[in-house]
């Protein structure tokens, strides 16, 4: 007898920053993606994120572009720095995440942001459900960048 | 790019297409809407995109003109045109630009840099205050004033929309890092000292629009409608096209040899 297991009716929080807005729009397209999918989706700003509801949600992704901050090109926005620090450590021991990001492949550090919240996560014990999403040039290649985004959230309900 | 999306998204909303829509812009970083947009434009001269969109709406008052120009292209080169165009409370929509510094000139110091901002005009400070255009339009006799981020997008979407349906002279002030130009107003700078007016705040009051546009600081730049007043404009003054736009009167030919030889 096979088992097929759905995942349905999570609650997933998409926490982004974001500068010109491709990430904020990336962000919109992701919870759309997952509403259709039977999924409720609260899409708040890092700034105002309340960390002490973290555990609330079956999934957090997070979503940040990748600037200069200070002296480190590929940085995640400020923000999303901000929230890192901020974040209860230990609530985040196997909470489940994903990550994505807004970049351009003509800088040395495309989509820093990425790795540096991968590194983060790892090292706090937050599980990564799925492999990021790498966004190049949003707002040059928006259809694909849509569509690049919906897979994106398929594959990760199918990791789940 | 945050405020293509905007437009674009209010343009989807409220059916604004090439048959009831025309855009004007300028010159500068602002001007290369043009090319982004699926909607009969005009790039005109630096500082001359109001005049154009002036004689755009009077010949067809029908259509929705909306005015693309830049701090500098507007407050400098362009100031009469602004001022002038407020005064007359014409029926336009202008979307600001500001990034408070020349981008396309690659850096120098425009009417809405800070006092001390460093450029390559101003290499030892700029020694001036800057020009603050809503503070101007009201002034002038503008009857609908809204500042927006550019980052927040679905705000400047709904206020877009406001101002095209609002009958009169609109402004919206884009605030718009400019990245590569500017480090004093930037992305994280706007994120962290904007705030919206709230539901309270009564943007027909006049004064107290005065009021509310001499703040400028540290967590002290006010963002949303600021002022609405409703006020004839001026196309909805000519009575010639008050039935029917110019544009759709008949050319009557009439033979003016006669007068002609007078002359010569």
């Amino acid at each position: 007898m096979f088992y097929i297991r759905t995942i349905f009716n999570m609650h997933v929080a998409i926490i982004y920053a974001s500068n010109s807005g491709s990430t904020f729009q990336v962000a919109e397209i992701i919870a759309a993606t997952l509403r259709a999918n039977q999924h409720s989706v609260n899409i708040v700003n890092a700034d105002n994120f309340d960390v002490r509801k973290t555990s609330h949600y079956d999934l957090i992704v997070l979503g940040s572009p990748s600037w200069r901050v200070k002296r480190d090109e590929g940085s995640p926005h400020e923000a999303i720095l901000t929230l890192m620090d901020r974040f209860f450590v230990r609530n985040l021991k196997n909470q489940k995440f994903a990550v994505f990001g807004c970049g351009d492949t003509s800088y040395t550090q495309f989509c820093g942001a990425v790795d540096t919240l991968e590194k983060y996560l790892k090292t706090v014990g937050a599980r990564i459900v799925a492999p990021s999403l790498r966004i190049d040039g949003f707002y040059f290649n928006l259809n694909t960048s849509q569509k690049l985004s919906e897979v994106w959230v398929n594959n990760l309900l199918r990791n789940l | 790019m945050g405020i293509w999306s905007a437009f674009k998204r209010a343009a989807l909303k409220e059916g604004w297409d090439d048959t009831n829509t025309a855009l004007v812009a300028g010159i500068g970083c602002h001007g290369h809407i043009v090319n982004f947009v699926n909607l009969t434009s005009f790039e005109g001269l630096h500082g001359r995109a109001i005049p154009v969109a002036t004689g755009l709406k009077i010949a067809n008052n029908s259509l929705n003109v909306f005015v693309f120009t830049g701090d500098g292209d507007c407050l400098a080169e362009g100031g009469n045109h602004f001022t002038h165009a407020a005064k007359r409370n014409q029926n336009l929509t202008v979307i600001l630009h500001d990034n408070a510094v020349y981008g396309l000139t690659t850096g120098q110091t425009s009417p809405r840099s800070p006092k001390g901002f460093k450029s390559k005009s101003t290499p030892l400070g700029n020694i001036e205050e800057p020009l603050h255009p809503l503070r101007l339009a009201i002034a002038a006799g503008a009857t609908f004033l809204a500042r927006v981020y550019s980052g927040d997008i679905i705000r400047m979407m709904e206020i877009i929309i406001a101002a095209n349906n609002h009958d009169g002279f609109a402004v919206i002030q884009v605030l718009q890092p400019c990245v590569t130009f500017n480090q004093i107003y930037t992305h994280r700078f706007f994120q962290e000292n904007i705030y919206e007016v709230g539901k309270k705040y009564d943007k027909t009051n006049k004064i107290q629009a005065f009021e509310k546009l001499m703040e400028w600081g540290i967590r002290q730049i006010p963002v949303g409608i600021l002022f609405a007043i409703n006020q004839p404009s001026y196309e909805s003054q000519i009575p010639q096209i008050h039935d029917k736009p110019l544009v759709n009167f008949p050319v009557k030919k009439r033979d003016i040899s006669v007068l002609y030889k007078n002359y010569i």
